[in-house]
């Protein structure tokens, strides 16, 4: 079974959080040790600093092994470039989908901005993976508002909730099935309810790697291990980790 | 020997599995909490839930009482009641039950439980009223009482439980759901061990998992002998139940 992390973020360049770079060579073989076999990369940089020219540096730190690590892109909503950027990332840099965090960037989910935005992602067929679970902007079902508005544009909840709002990330995927849920940062206890009360079809799974420095990435393989003490049938594992990511991601050019 | 220093009950809870689970983790007793419905409302059937499982296993656990404070007069009565019967410790969650931890409303409940020497599990990190420095001010106000910081403001307050543990030194973190290079570390190297108490927040996460996160600490034996038992056993020592138990 191929296994894809769908939540990883690329170190920062520029000492966000403290966290110091490190090069891709070493993420991919953090990836070997645990036997997974892609992950898609999120920016962290591109949340702070220019957008464009961080995810320059996203792309081209996927391209160590484009196979195995998949680039997503972020932008500015506000910016009068952003459709540009848009295109620039998706046709020029062969990236594969959107990060965005709005209680972080600063915007609502649903601001006239984003509708041009969010048609373009949708007729490209480009997913957008969304910080959740925190107030203001990033509840779970004020980014359903979004998938609401463009039944046919790829949605991720990128924490299922989180912690309290893993209840309001649940009644958004029940109903909005263009909602998908990453479920990254999340006891055991709230991927259990997760997967026992959405449809497998729309789960993921995501270690939030990269949030550290080189030698504080154990916990990513800490992650992985509670996703496996959860005891899936290998059906519902083989959904979660390879069918739902590749679906993610699939009709999308590269 | 390891405390758990948070576990919640459910109300469908196997007893039988949680000591289990406890053996497995090498937990040689647990803090059991009464569960939201009855932190919320149900206060007293809820305690009276949670002592009676005590009562029968009692050299593997001990009991919080909750009591919302909205019930005013009432409150204090039945947090002194669950006390006199053998609860150890105080649990709130302000979010559940609908106030801010700078209400004086909550006043009169801290009051008893200095007045018993027993101590405080205050549920932080949900917006907009049970947050890290919230809890700050009340245990300023209150500082002969000592507080467990639960969940340490996770997910996106955990950033205010370091400033919250170094401004207020009756205030400690609470482990669970923490990693042991990154959030652990980040605790330890604020403000060392001496202000973290091991809590599992089982059934949310596993007790093994919280142990082994706490075991694979880069710290000495005697920093970890201090997470895991004896900053917990320090606040329960001055419980008159804690010799009971």
């Amino acid at each position: 079974m191929k296994k894809i992390d769908t939540h990883v973020h690329m170190p920062s360049k520029r000492n966000v959080w403290g966290i110091e770079h490190f090069e891709a060579e070493a993420y991919l073989d953090l990836m070997d040790q645990l036997g997974i076999n892609q992950s898609i990369i999120l920016p962290l940089d591109g949340l702070f600093f220019d957008a464009p020219m961080c995810n320059t540096e996203l792309a081209k730190w996927c391209a160590t092994d484009s196979e195995r690590l998949t680039p997503f892109f972020t932008f500015e909503p506000r910016d009068p470039g952003a459709l540009k950027e848009i295109n620039r990332c998706i046709n020029e840099l062969g990236m594969r989908g959107v990060k965005l965090h709005p209680w972080l960037q600063g915007f609502r989910p649903t601001e006239d901005v984003m509708m041009p935005l969010c048609e373009k992602l949708a007729s490209e067929g480009i997913p957008i993976l969304f910080h959740d679970g925190t107030t203001p902007y990033s509840t779970p079902l004020q980014i359903g508002e979004l998938a609401r508005i463009f039944p046919t544009l790829k949605v991720v909840l990128g924490h299922g909730g989180l912690y309290d709002m893993a209840d309001e990330a649940i009644a958004t995927a029940q109903e909005f099935p263009n909602i998908w849920i990453s479920m990254t940062s999340l006891p055991t206890w709230y991927m259990q309810k997760l997967i026992d009360n959405v449809s497998i079809d729309q789960l993921l799974f995501g270690s939030d790697g990269g949030l550290g420095n080189v030698d504080k990435q154990s916990y990513v393989g800490l992650r992985w291990q509670m996703f496996e003490s959860l005891n899936l049938d290998a059906e519902i594992q083989t959904k979660i980790l390879s069918t739902n990511p590749e679906r993610l991601l699939r009709g999308v050019s590269q | 020997m390891i405390i758990d220093g948070h576990i919640t009950l459910l109300p469908n809870a196997d007893v039988g599995k949680i000591i289990a689970d406890m053996d497995e983790a090498g937990i040689k007793r647990a803090i059991l909490s009464p569960a939201d419905h009855e932190v919320a409302v149900n206060n007293f059937e809820g305690n009276s839930r949670v002592l009676k499982v005590v009562g029968k296993n009692p050299d593997r656990f001990y009991a919080y009482a909750t009591s919302n404070p909205w019930f005013g007069k009432n409150s204090v009565e039945t947090l002194k009641a669950a006390m006199k019967s053998g609860a150890v410790g105080l649990k709130i969650n302000s979010s559940l039950q609908g106030f801010t931890l700078l209400d004086p409303i909550v006043y009169p409940l801290v009051e008893a439980v200095a007045e018993a020497g027993t101590f405080i599990y205050a549920h932080t990190g949900t917006p907009v009223n049970a947050l890290p420095l919230q809890l700050r001010v009340l245990a300023r106000r209150y500082p002969h009482v000592n507080f467990i910081m639960g969940r340490s403001g996770r997910t996106d307050f955990r950033t205010d439980a370091i400033p919250t543990l170094q401004m207020q030194k009756n205030i400690f973190a609470d482990t669970a759901h923490d990693y042991p290079q990154t959030g652990l570390a980040n605790t330890f190297n604020s403000v060392g061990s001496g202000q973290m108490i091991f809590c599992s927040d089982s059934p949310y996460e596993t007790q093994k998992f919280g142990v082994e996160c706490v075991k694979a600490m880069t710290i000495s034996k005697d920093d970890k002998d201090a997470i895991l038992r004896r900053n917990l056993v320090g606040l329960l020592v001055r419980v008159d139940n804690y010799e009971k138990n």
